[in-house]
């Protein structure tokens, strides 16, 4: 935000400085060539001429001393200068004369000038002709402290004309970033700097348009909740049918019953997920502890292990350290979980699934690594998304909701940690945790 | 045991008949009530063993219902949680519910936390109770009544349970894992904080001993002791 005024500001100034040299150049070089209508000759000529008849009154007031001192006066300020040169082309003041090419050139003029004495001398007016030399050259003092006074007014007025357009810009570019981190209330709401028609009108849309989008995610995320909910219903009534059912067929069709069960507690696990990845998505955060992560991965890894029997596969804790963190504890749990329960999930049989925790950069990392097929380098980021699988995954219907990643995700990034995946050396899925210690450690 | 007398309030009336049926097969004698006000009258002026209570009922709300009834009564209460709503888990604990069970939940958990919650309360495990004080608190085993310096107090069948056990091994450490296990009868869940709950709930009716600390004192990730502390 800072950089876009500062930009816009050094641009703004630059181009008002080069403005400024430019006017300059354009008005000295129209006073040098352009020819006065009707006289043939140019501004510069003419002021030159105007000059030499000055020094010509001045040699017919004062004589030879007086036209002396007089030069000696004019001597010394401006791009400009006044020789008078008698018949041996020595100058009156004694600096080095003309060359004859120079008097000859466009740049000077001459006159003769006699004085009341007889004297003849040549007067010639010499304008510098180096357009750089002549901007920095014997410049009165005054002349410098215009200079900066105009180019710090060029400045203010280049900061002043950056901020109008770099403020709503950045504003409306903070409330962009906010609403593509999830925050779907972000707003620019009134501009106080900045307040063109066009930046009003910007800000407005893009009001409107955050406003459009957090309207359909919240409908979307409550009919998913609300269907959630509404499916908890009849699944509890599903679920006492079949203790009766089971009760009254006396052992008849147990298997089917069994096939029952097991899909009802599936079609609960969904629906639970799904609930609880919606209340993510549209609570506040609860109530933060300070958590003893070591601590809760040991109880998650000890409680997996029964998972991990069936598959079957070891779990292992290869590395730990007391570390505590602050975080909502149910959720950091469910996101532990929702990691090791992926990882004995996927992993080839009899594997192994190694869990390291540790602290780097001030910051608490969890690893889990399985032995499994990896998913695709391009899939890493997706399988934290509702419902995504690799093609691998959907072949083997391994099971599972396809939101405990996602679930995982949502609830680590709620405890301000970051969590991602990569294929690990040697083959594997390894996803990683990253935490922020609590304060206390 | 056979034939307890159950209220169940559940506003999902199909729901209240499967359960009713399935609830009968396990010998329990099974009313109905279909809102939060009927529920609460019925409760009061029956004589049942227990309540299932629902947490959303319309007209009062479970929670409501429950707290209007702990203020004189001590009849169990095993309260129905919505799946994923812990907060209500915490809320129904707090008001006094002696256990929950999620919702859509397994019918034969229900039966089981049901028997376990009358078992605790019908005093079937009396014979391992004699009356103990402690400090300025007295334990009557027969009547089941809790006096803290003489003045008696209202406790929910499983804060005395707790406070049994907490009693009996009066100034040693009694781990979460065996209160649970004890006087819930399931293990103990992590992040389950029903044990403290109802430990919390407990200090307050009994407020502080002399030195002006809890009676129940807290041992880091070990438990819950009963502090033995003279009486000045």
């Amino acid at each position: 935000m800072r950089s876009l005024f500062w930009r816009m500001f050094a641009a703004f100034w630059l181009v008002s400085v080069a403005l400024i040299v430019a006017l300059a150049w354009s008005t000295t070089s129209n006073f040098e060539t352009a020819k006065i209508p009707g006289l043939g000759v140019t501004r510069l000529q003419a002021a030159m001429d105007d000059q030499l008849i000055h020094t010509a009154h001045e040699l017919d007031q004062g004589g030879s001393d007086g036209l002396r001192r007089w030069l000696g006066g004019t001597t010394g300020y401006g791009p400009g200068t006044i020789y008078v040169l008698d018949a041996q082309r020595h100058d009156l003041l004694g600096r080095e004369a003309p060359s004859p090419e120079q008097v000859a050139s466009e740049r000077a003029r001459t006159r003769e000038l006699r004085a009341s004495d007889g004297a003849r001398y040549l007067g010639v007016a010499v304008f510098e002709g180096s357009f750089l030399k002549r901007l920095v050259w014997r410049r009165p003092s005054a002349f410098w402290s215009n200079i900066v006074i105009a180019i710090l007014i060029s400045a203010l007025a280049s900061a002043l004309l950056a901020s109008y357009v770099a403020a709503p810009l950045a504003r409306i570019r903070a409330s962009a970033r906010r609403v593509a981190r999830g925050d779907l209330s972000a707003r620019v709401g009134n501009l106080r700097y900045g307040r063109s028609a066009e930046m009003l009108a910007l800000a407005d849309e893009f009001d409107r348009m955050a406003a459009r989008l957090k309207d359909l995610v919240e409908g979307q995320r409550r009919l998913i909740r609300d269907v959630s909910h509404e499916m908890r219903s009849p699944l509890s009534r599903l679920r006492v049918a079949l203790e009766l059912a089971r009760a009254q067929s006396g052992g008849d069709a147990v298997t089917q019953l069994d096939r029952i069960e097991r899909e009802t507690l599936r079609l609960e696990e969904l629906i639970t997920q799904a609930i609880q990845l919606s209340r993510m998505e549209t609570t506040l955060p609860g109530k933060v502890e300070n958590v003893a992560l070591d601590e809760l991965v040991a109880d998650i890894t000890a409680d997996a292990a029964f998972e991990a029997q069936a598959r079957p596969c070891t779990l292992q804790i290869t590395q730990s350290m007391p570390l505590a963190v602050r975080a909502e504890p149910d959720l950091l749990m469910s996101a532990v979980e929702n990691v090791v329960r992926n990882a004995v999930t996927y992993t080839a049989v009899n594997s192994l699934i190694d869990v390291r925790l540790d602290r780097v950069d001030g910051q608490a990392r969890l690893r889990v690594r399985d032995s499994g097929p990896g998913v695709p380098p391009g899939d890493c980021a997706h399988i934290f998304e509702p419902y995504f699988r690799t093609d691998t995954a959907r072949q083997r219907s391994s099971g599972g909701s396809g939101l405990g990643l996602a679930i995982a995700k949502r609830a680590v990034e709620r405890q301000g940690g970051r969590i991602h995946a990569a294929n690990a050396e040697g083959g594997g899925l390894e996803v990683e945790i990253l935490l922020p210690l609590a304060d206390s450690v | 045991m056979n034939d307890a007398k159950i209220l169940l309030a559940d506003d999902d009336e199909e729901l209240c008949h499967l359960l009713r049926d399935f609830l009968a097969r396990e010998g329990f004698a099974v009313d109905l009530a279909h809102d939060g006000e009927s529920a609460f009258r019925r409760a009061m002026e029956g004589d049942y063993d227990a309540l299932i209570l629902d947490v959303m009922l319309p007209q009062r709300s479970g929670l409501e219902l429950l707290r209007e009834l702990r203020r004189d009564n001590a009849l169990p209460v095993l309260m129905l949680t919505a799946l994923g709503e812990d907060i209500d888990r915490i809320l129904g604990l707090e008001l006094g519910a002696d256990d929950y069970v999620p919702k859509p939940c397994n019918p034969r958990e229900i039966a089981a936390r049901l028997r376990a919650i009358l078992r605790r309360t019908r005093g079937e495990s009396e014979a391992r109770l004699s009356d103990i004080s402690v400090g300025p608190v007295s334990l009557r085993a027969a009547s089941r009544s809790v006096s803290l310096r003489g003045e008696p107090v209202t406790l929910t069948g499983t804060e005395f349970n707790i406070l049994a056990i907490l009693l009996r091994e009066a100034g040693h450490v009694v781990s979460k894992e065996t209160l649970s296990q004890d006087v819930l009868g399931r293990p103990l869940g992590p992040f389950d904080r029903s044990i403290d709950v109802h430990i919390s709930k407990l200090r307050r009716k009994l407020g502080n001993a002399a030195d002006g600390k809890s009676l129940i004192g807290t041992v880091h990730r070990g438990g819950y002791l009963f502090r033995v502390v003279e009486e000045g």
